[in-house]
């Protein structure tokens, strides 16, 4: 018993020594749920495949906090990520915005579905023809 | 049946793929957070070692400047003190910013490398960072007469972009 008291212990402790400063999450749960809500489509700009919910990069963390900040101080969500927006770009959403120099990117899949569909059709029915 | 229209799937992926090509070799230079053509953030910030006095951009306003966020725990910022001091030479004022950085270090490491700043700033909680869009240390700025971000390095300086980028635009802008 004593053992393994002592092996909880020590796992506990060596997590925590190099620990960059850990977030403060907000006291308000769901105020704290907004903050991971946004936090969950904000690309992170140092590991830019993850959110900054999930990176470790220690600009991720300062992001959290300022959306923290921003939370506490009232501002609604769309006054957040337009405050990021207007200062890293397009590219800090994840997703990205659905306007003029993106239509290609969204429309691209439907586009290339529904041309490989028609074909398909078009390519049985010349069967059918042939038969 | 024209026997040409059986290309059209093969010539169609050679589009797309010439398209990705294209697309990919674009990105080696990351246009992601590049400010060039902005107006500069508005900053006020506490200067280090004269107390109660501070940087802000409005003070600047009708000046040609260069912005250098740097800190002493930055390992690359250390590749480009020598350059940095080259730039100094060109008589341009410098404003140093100490990002995340305790004040005391921030010197230390100045009074180490060369201090090629007339002011530094510090930015200790990086908040002033993420107004002028930083992904990270050291990342260079230059700021026009009308307060236009005219220049923005991501990353080490080097003597080549002095001579091919940065002399040019200087000259330019005196």
């Amino acid at each position: 018993m004593q053992l393994v008291r002592l092996t909880a212990l020590l796992l506990l402790l060596s997590s925590s020594v190099f620990a960059a400063p850990l977030d403060k999450p907000l006291t308000d749960p769901a105020q704290e749920a907004r903050a991971m809500a946004i936090g969950g489509e904000l690309r992170c700009v140092v590991c830019q495949s993850e959110s900054i919910n999930d990176s470790q990069a220690d600009m991720a963390r300062d992001m959290r906090q300022l959306v923290r900040d921003k939370i506490s101080s009232g501002w609604n969500d769309a006054q957040i990520i337009d405050y990021i927006r207007a200062r890293y770009g397009d590219f800090i959403l994840l997703r990205p915005p659905f306007q003029a120099n993106t239509y290609i990117l969204w429309l691209c899949p439907v586009l290339l579905l529904s041309f490989s569909g028609v074909g398909v059709w078009l390519f049985f029915r010349r069967k059918e023809k042939n038969l | 049946m024209k026997s040409w229209l059986s290309f059209l799937p093969l010539a169609l992926f050679a589009l797309l793929l010439g398209g990705f090509v294209i697309a990919l070799h674009h990105s080696h230079q990351p246009k992601f957070a590049q400010h060039v053509g902005d107006p500069v953030p508005v900053t006020n910030l506490p200067l280090i070692g004269a107390s109660g006095a501070n940087f802000a951009t409005s003070d600047w306003q009708g000046r040609v400047y260069i912005i250098n966020f740097f800190a002493s725990w930055c390992v690359p910022c250390r590749a480009e003190s020598e350059q940095l001091l080259h730039l100094a030479e060109l008589r341009v004022p410098m404003v140093g910013v100490a990002y995340k950085d305790k004040m005391e270090a921030a010197m230390r490491f100045l009074s180490r490398e060369g201090n090629p700043f007339l002011a530094v700033a510090q930015d200790a909680d990086g908040r002033a960072g993420i107004d002028w869009g930083i992904t990270g240390v050291p990342e260079t700025f230059v700021i026009d007469q009308q307060g236009i971000i005219r220049f923005h390095l991501v990353g080490v300086l080097t003597d080549d972009i002095i001579t091919d980028e940065l002399e040019p635009l200087l000259r330019e802008l005196k």
